[in-house]
């Protein structure tokens, strides 16, 4: 009795487990592991498919932070072929932990050279850029007759007491890349500027969507009119809308933004290292680079693609956005969100 | 009556070899899936200096006092809103009691994203990012635990021994303390240790309510190992907290241990409402709806809008696009785990009750599935399950298997006590009449629990629905669950996003409760089939 018991419970456990493999003989599909914001045109990558004979299957493994851990744990076992969505602020861990089989992409020389440099062996392919600022509601601001604040140091001032609310630098990658650029702004007197903030009484939330959509005065019944968000929320604001407004309920401040590069690479490990690199390629090829503005709401990184005028005509770009070496982020991100804590949450 | 139900099956070497081999089974079961990926993480990422190091920050020694005191306080807060609709459910019958019962236990089976997203919606401003904000929403979750584990209790009580204990001249308050709570103890003492397990490791709703400044353990555990990378630290964070919960669990089950096992033989007939209770009973009765009710509300109100227009754009697009997918990845995960988690539970609670001292080592064994950090397992069995043919990372039943474990503590905890309630007679009468020991299993134990096995397959399918902590750890397929959907669809942009979110949750909240409604009319069923 006891023997047959066993016995059946080896027979149940292996059927169990070899019903689950399925050979993908005939053709290649890569896993294309991102994160949840990754929300490209249904259909993209059917011409990619048909050219090369590469299927893609999207998976969506959580938010960027999420995604990198995983990666981290993974490395040189992954569970996907290419990831894409490490930015800046994140790509030193991934870098440290040797998770990325380096890649020189055919469309190399076409990118923006400054996202390039930031990862000089190929570990990673700049895809996307986008950059983090001070949004204000305009109506909020006109109906009172105050000047919204166009700098960091502005943001200190009395006036705006009780107006910002700010996404956790520590949970949020937005909310990350505001704290880092009050460092890039301020250097070493940024924990006095945060302590000034304090006293001004900024809102800190857990995620830029409590943020923003409960809040942000222009997206929710909340009571500030200043959020920490993206450059290009304010023609979010415009094409989400229906009917479309004539002209973007909210502005940026153009001098409070810190650039966000996203990256992605082949994870080392894969088996499907060559489809993988094509892969790449066609990622920061002008025909996926085109579709990313209006799906994403990112700025493509590949100067030859094409932007939607409608899309120029609401977002913003600023000229000189605040930026940190990533090697300097790496040193001394979890130093500073802790004093951040520290000063903020403690 | 009978005051001694636990020999079920009469020959007790039949019967400890079945407990035996079944404890054997379950050890096995969370030692592969839990124990395992645990020590394979331990190992890969923990070095001594991760354990001094977190081990002497002040911080994590704040981040244990605030977790127990606000998990104490919500144990207290849930007793004291769920008692008198427990009092009234347990005790009895009345028209809408189902219902009612039904209704208090939706709450518990949703995401808590989705509800605390929810109780930002309904509670006012100056109410968010505060202590109160998180431990209503604990309660809020709790109330289901309290009216169906010390409600069942309640209602096996036999009404007579108070009445007569009242006719020798006992006051009320003599009835409760001497006849009632010693009876209640070990409910009540139960239901406290899971809803502390799931108070004090609470995370999405002390992130999105209590705001960035409080912090349990496990919601900074996520932050350690998401948001700075220090997967070491977050793992030992995980041990401290399973080392603490132990402890605390252990003391409360020493504390409130009952060894009282005194129920009924027949199931109960309770009785009816008393003319006088009636409008009592309906305050106490709306109160509750209202209580559970407006948050759902506020959700469907919410996927109705877009931005301040009323508009059934979400639900149309909802329906176009991720809708299907997400339903079926639901469904085939909830069904595989609800079929995969019954059979497993079944075993556990032959371990349980056959079993003297292992018996109750399996009990707690099921409780400790709580107590361990989801985050940490999800990553454990990221790094565990990851070679050769036993790479399940992107197999859809991976996640089933993750939420067996969710939904062990819950189910045993339903077969236990009907496997207890089934009358010795029985057996003994099916052994006269010729059946041996597995005959008298299929045929006397398995057919007086089929209302029970329902039940538990319909609560493990609504936990499976609504668990979010695995499921978004470990990616699949393509297809997502229906709460790692409406968690993505929340921290997107657009507002119409935002509504199918609210969109999908509302839906979520139907198909839990539809879930629902299937126990109940089962055990309605199994009532009737038992002559109720």
């Amino acid at each position: 009795m006891r023997h047959r018991f066993l016995i059946a419970l080896v027979c149940l456990a292996t059927t169990a487990c070899t019903a689950g493999g399925n050979g993908d003989a005939e053709y290649v599909t890569l896993r294309l592991l991102a994160h949840d914001s990754f929300t490209p045109t249904e259909g993209i990558f059917d011409s990619f498919t048909e050219e090369t004979g590469i299927a893609v299957e999207i998976v969506r493994g959580g938010d960027a932070g999420t995604l990198v851990t995983k990666a981290v744990l993974a490395s040189g076992n992954p569970e996907a072929d290419v990831l894409w969505g490490v930015d800046n602020t994140l790509l030193s861990r991934v870098l440290d932990a040797d998770v990325f089989v380096p890649h020189v992409s055919v469309h190399r020389d076409d990118l923006d050279q400054s996202a390039v440099a930031l990862a000089p062996n190929g570990e990673v392919t700049p895809v996307d850029s986008g950059d983090v600022c001070i949004n204000y509601d305009k109506a909020w601001f006109s109906e009172r007759n105050i000047t919204p604040p166009l700098t960091l140091q502005a943001i200190s001032s009395p006036t705006y007491r009780n107006l910002l609310v700010v996404p956790n630098p520590v949970s949020s990658s937005p909310g990350l890349a505001f704290l880092l650029a009050s460092i890039a702004e301020f250097g070493d007197g940024w924990q006095e500027w945060w302590m000034l903030l304090r006293d001004n009484n900024v809102l800190i939330v857990e995620s830029w969507s409590d943020a923003y959509y409960g809040h942000f005065t222009a997206a929710s019944d909340g009571s500030r009119p200043l959020v920490v968000s993206y450059a290009t929320s304010p023609p979010a604001e415009v094409l989400f809308a229906n009917p479309r407004p004539p002209e973007a309920p909210t502005a940026v401040a153009a001098l409070t933004c810190f650039r966000q590069y996203e990256f992605a690479g082949i994870l080392r490990g894969t088996k499907h290292e060559g489809p993988a690199r094509l892969l790449i390629d066609f990622l920061v090829s002008p025909k996926f680079q085109n579709d990313l503005p209006l799906t994403q709401f990112v700025w493509p990184i590949n100067t030859n693609s094409n932007v939607p005028q409608e899309f120029l005509d609401y977002a913003l770009r600023p000229e000189n956005p605040l930026t940190i070496d990533p090697v300097v982020i790496a040193t001394r991100r979890a130093e500073w969100l802790d004093q951040f804590s520290d000063i903020m949450l403690r | 009556m009978n005051l001694s139900t636990r020999n079920t099956t009469t020959d007790p070497i039949v019967r400890h070899a079945i407990g035996r081999w079944a404890a054997g089974a379950v050890v096995l079961w969370v030692t592969v899936f839990l124990g395992l990926p645990i020590t394979v993480i331990t190992a890969g990422n923990v070095a001594m200096d991760d354990v001094t190091r977190v081990l002497t920050q002040q911080s994590t020694w704040r981040l244990v006092w605030f977790s127990t005191w606000q998990a104490v306080l919500s144990v207290l807060v849930t007793f004291v809103i769920s008692g008198p609709v427990t009092w009234l459910i347990g005790r009895h019958q009345f028209h809408g009691r189902r219902v009612l019962r039904a209704i208090s236990t939706v709450s518990f089976l949703l995401p808590s994203v989705v509800v605390a997203t929810a109780f930002l919606a309904v509670l006012p401003r100056s109410l968010h990012y505060t202590v109160f904000a998180v431990i209503v929403a604990h309660a809020y979750f709790n109330i289901a635990v309290v009216v169906r584990v010390v409600g069942a209790r309640l209602e096996l009580l036999e009404p007579q021994l108070a009445g007569v204990a009242r006719t020798l001249g006992a006051s009320p308050i003599v009835v409760m303390r001497t006849i009632t709570w010693p009876l209640v103890r070990g409910a009540v003492s139960s239901a406290a240790s899971v809803m502390f397990l799931y108070c004090f490791t609470s995370f999405a709703v002390v992130r999105v309510l209590g705001g960035p400044r409080r912090s349990t353990l496990e919601s900074d555990i996520a932050l350690r190992a998401f948001g700075i990378g220090d997967v070491g630290g977050a793992t030992v964070l995980a041990l401290v907290q399973l080392a603490y919960i132990c402890v605390v669990v252990g003391i409360i089950r020493l504390l409130m241990r009952s060894d009282i096992a005194y129920v009924r033989a027949a199931p109960p007939v309770l009785p009816a409402l008393p003319h006088q209770c009636r409008s009592i009973a309906s305050v106490i009765g709306s109160v509750t709806v209202v209580f559970v009710v407006t948050p759902l509300v506020a959700l469907f109100w919410r996927s109705l809008h877009v931005r301040d227009r009323m508009s059934l754009e979400a639900w149309r697009s909802l329906f176009d696009t991720a809708l299907a997918e997400s339903l079926r990845a639901s469904a085939r995960t909830a069904l595989v785990a609800g079929v995969l988690g019954t059979l497993l539970c079944c075993i556990a609670t032959l371990a349980v009750v056959h079993l003297r001292r292992g018996g109750r080592a399996i009990d707690a064994l099921t409780l400790l599935t709580l107590a361990m950090s989801p985050v940490t397992v999800g990553l454990g069995l990221i790094v565990t399950f990851d070679s050769g043919w036993f790479d399940w990372r992107d197999r859809w039943w991976f996640v089933a298997i993750a939420h067996t474990l969710v939904a062990f503590p819950l189910a045993v905890r339903v077969l236990v006590p009907a496997w207890r309630t089934t009358p010795v007679g029985l057996h003994h009468a099916a052994a006269v009449l010729g059946a041996n020991g597995w005959r008298r299993l299929v045929d006397v134990d398995l057919r007086r629990m089929r209302p029970a096995l329902v039940a538990a397959l319909g609560l493990i399918i609504a936990v499976s629905l609504g668990e979010f902590g695995a499921a978004s750890m470990l990616s699949r397929d393509g297809a997502e669950t229906m709460p790692v959907a409406i968690n993505r669809l929340l921290s997107r942009t657009g507002d119409v996003v935002r509504a199918q979110a609210f969109a999908m949750a509302s839906l979520l909240v139907v198909v839990c409760t539809a879930a629902l409604i299937v126990v109940e009319s089962a055990m309605k069923r199994g009532d009737h089939a038992a002559g109720r």
